[in-house]
């Protein structure tokens, strides 16, 4: 209808330009949609996989805090285990260490020595071994190798005791 | 170009539009009946089959001792399951070379892991099913070993568990909880309000392998962790204490020992030991009457540290001083029926002052010095220093101690309640009366609970119930001063002197009702204080049932050894001043 309104109008004007300049047009709108839609998908798909590989990373992450919690809690168990008054106790008695029941104070306004300083001594009621369970206790001190490390300790104490010149070096001061 | 006439041609293309069309009709019906009409009926489906809902279990809090030492803390324990029906050899690349790790090795592996016998995993994995439960809660190590074996047809379920580092520290104190997450006695119980958190919830997604497809939980309700509890508490003490009356508890042969420390000035109860102990990781391996908070529980007949109480309110009464005189004989006929009171060894008649009653912890003079009061008036003294009722800790199980109606007491009950028998009293009552006789005749109300702070950070004290002045200042003095001739010079007494200091305090060795009638058993007990010049601690110890000494000097040692290491533990300076010379007998 309207090429025909326009050749009524303008006879001189080619009948066929008109029709041919539409379809291109249409094909240029169609063209830049499609574009449009393909950046649209691309930028989708960008987004996907970004956000697919956060979700991944956060997955490690959560395992990863899984086992460092975990690590955490057998660390935790074994320093409390080491730590404990059990523990404590029976590695005490394993190295012959009695508690001294005699304190002595000194008073720092005059000097005073307060109480009788006496030499520690295990008497029929002193309770030396772990009289009080634990199950908590996932591992304890190896007292074998403590004893060995303690001789081996001495003996080098001793050794270097012995090297010295007979003056026993100052302590450092800073 | 088309071969065909264009109408058959238009035919052709119409019938192949409506073919089109009929399809995606159909689909269309499809999709809206699978997703309109049928779509919450699939959804349930789909979800029953795949989805799963579970319970976001709440942190249980933490308990504190007084130095923020962990008593009581929740962890993490895991069940181990396996899918038997997916269960076959696993490939291993070990040093680049592949090699392949047969289901008998995986089980020999797993139950040496687990403590198990190799023929009960293998049990665990015959069968179809989808499930099958290896081992229940096994803890971290033991769960990380596993876990580094990547058997794909393995998994675990966290659950919370509950774990006392100290073991049996203040174990009757804590109580404990059951496997099944019930909390049963002590602590536990009493302070779940504070403790107990609100458990929350979350759906997941399970393959078709039947196990849980990683981050696919949904958090529907978010868990709120419980609160973290600080006592008063010091748990070097209580071991020591522990300790100790562990070993005289076995060499008494006893039924069982109870020792208190209290912190005189502001009540805090530091130490409440008990033998036999629970240690509340296993409470399995303990008896079920041992179990219990006995310091509360737990009412004796406390005789003769009952005298304390006869002397302090006699002079507070004003009806007698440290140094009234009486004549005690050995037995004292009582003016009904054919009743004679004894002390606990002969002696010939002695001429003592009060405080010398005390030092000899004589019955016949205690009840001269007693009779002296109303037996109503002695009842409000009983009740001032806290007996007949509860504490204002209204533990689980707590006993108010018997005291019966003192207006239908017989006329033998009234008299043996001067020496503490025919009354009953619970440990930690016993101890509190001392409590307010060190702090100048008030009595505190025992301090267990510092504070409890919840998940948001809020902390809830614990205010303590009002003090109950039980004797003047004057009378709290010069009973002190009479419990340290006790110690000076008593000859059970004597045997609970920390040297350096000046200690107070008094024996107490009680018959043990068996039936009807006293038995030759006794519940021996000392409770004391020191340094007397200016206390600081309370101890008392009670042992239940001796069958070897029979007597307080079963008890002495253990109150002399909590009291030597407690005034060491905070640093207390031996006393630099003499006890008060007051006569214990008269000429």
């Amino acid at each position: 209808m309207s090429a025909l309104r326009a050749n009524s109008i303008q006879p001189n004007r080619p009948s066929l330009r008109s029709t041919v300049s539409a379809p291109r047009k249409k094909l240029k709108v169609f063209g830049v949609m499609a574009l449009g839609l393909a950046v649209i998908q691309f930028l989708s798909i960008m987004l996907s996989v970004e956000t697919a590989s956060g979700v991944y990373r956060i997955s490690d992450l959560k395992t990863e805090r899984t086992k460092l919690e975990t690590q955490a809690d057998i660390i935790g168990s074994k320093v409390n285990s080491l730590s404990s008054n059990q523990n404590l106790v029976n590695v005490a008695h394993a190295l012959g260490l009695v508690s001294n029941v005699n304190p002595v104070f000194l008073r720092l306004e005059d000097g005073l020595v307060i109480g009788k300083p006496r030499r520690a001594q295990a008497n029929q009621r002193t309770v030396s071994e772990n009289l009080v369970p634990n199950a908590a206790m996932t591992t304890d001190t190896n007292l074998v190798s403590l004893n060995e490390q303690s001789a081996e300790d001495m003996l080098v104490s001793s050794e270097t005791s012995a090297n010295r010149s007979g003056t026993i070096a100052a302590s450092p001061t800073y | 170009m088309s071969l065909l006439p264009p109408v058959e041609e238009r035919k052709r293309l119409g019938f192949l539009r409506l073919v089109v069309a009929l399809f995606v009709l159909l689909f269309v019906f499809h999709l809206l009946d699978l997703q309109v009409v049928n779509a919450e009926a699939i959804n349930k489906i789909s979800k029953e089959r795949r989805g799963v809902d579970r319970v976001v279990e709440a942190v249980r809090g933490t308990i504190y001792d007084k130095d923020m030492n962990v008593l009581a803390k929740s962890i993490y324990r895991y069940d181990v399951n396996v899918n038997p029906s997916k269960i076959g050899p696993v490939e291993r690349k070990v040093n680049g070379a592949t090699i392949t790790i047969s289901v008998d090795q995986a089980a020999t592996r797993l139950a040496e892991l687990l403590g198990m016998d190799k023929d009960a995993v293998l049990r665990k994995f015959s069968g179809t099913g989808t499930y099958a439960n290896l081992a229940k809660k096994v803890n971290s190590t033991v769960m990380a070993s596993i876990e580094s074996l990547d058997l794909p047809w393995l998994w675990f379920d966290t659950f919370t568990s509950r774990s006392y580092p100290h073991g049996a520290v203040a174990g009757n104190l804590l109580g404990f909880i059951t496997s099944d997450g019930e909390t049963k006695a002590g602590l536990e119980s009493k302070m779940d309000k504070c403790l107990a958190g609100v458990d929350g919830k979350e759906s997941y997604e399970r393959g078709a392998d039947g196990i849980r497809i990683p981050e696919s939980a949904v958090v529907t309700t978010p868990a709120v962790n419980g609160g973290n509890l600080k006592l008063t508490i010091d748990t070097n003490l209580q071991y020591f204490s522990q300790q100790v009356l562990e070993a005289a508890v076995k060499s008494e042969n006893a039924d069982y020992g109870t020792a208190i420390v209290i912190e005189v000035k502001t009540g805090k109860l530091l130490v409440a030991a008990e033998a036999p102990t629970v240690d509340p990781n296993n409470p399995g391996a303990t008896k079920e009457r041992d179990r219990q908070t006995k310091i509360f529980t737990e009412s004796f007949e406390p005789g003769s540290t009952m005298k304390m109480v006869t002397a302090a309110s006699a002079i507070d009464s004003g009806v007698a001083t440290p140094t009234t005189r009486v004549t005690a004989p050995y037995k004292l006929k009582m003016p009904w029926d054919d009743i004679w009171i004894k002390d606990s060894t002969f002696h010939p008649t002695l001429k003592l002052t009060l405080t010398g009653v005390l030092r000899d912890s004589s019955n016949t003079g205690i009840i001269k010095i007693g009779r002296l009061m109303e037996r109503s008036t002695r009842v409000d003294y009983f009740k001032k220093f806290g007996f007949g009722s509860k504490t204002s800790l209204k533990m689980s199980g707590e006993s108010g101690g018997i005291l019966g109606d003192p207006k239908t007491w017989d006329l033998q009950t009234d008299v043996n309640s001067m020496f503490g028998q025919g009354v009953a009293v619970t440990p930690i009552q016993m101890a509190y009366a001392y409590q307010a006789i060190a702090n100048g005749g008030v009595r505190l109300s025992p301090q267990l609970f510092e504070s409890c702070t919840n998940a948001n950070g809020d902390v809830q004290t614990f205010p303590a119930a009002p003090p109950v002045r039980a004797v003047s200042e004057k009378a709290a003095r010069d009973t002190v001063a009479m419990l340290e001739k006790v110690v000076e010079e008593g000859h059970i007494g004597r045997t609970a002197g920390v040297a350096g200091y000046r200690v107070g305090g008094k024996t107490g060795t009680a018959q043990i009702k068996q039936g009807a009638t006293y038995g030759n058993l006794y519940a021996i007990s000392f409770a004391g204080l020191a340094p007397a010049n200016d206390p600081e601690f309370v101890v008392a110890v009670m042992i239940y049932k001796s069958r070897t000494t029979g007597s307080s000097i079963g008890a002495t040692p253990v109150f002399k050894q909590i009291m030597q290491q407690t005034l060491r533990t905070y640093r207390i300076p031996p006393s630099t001043t003499q006890s008060r010379d007051i006569p214990t007998e008269w000429q």
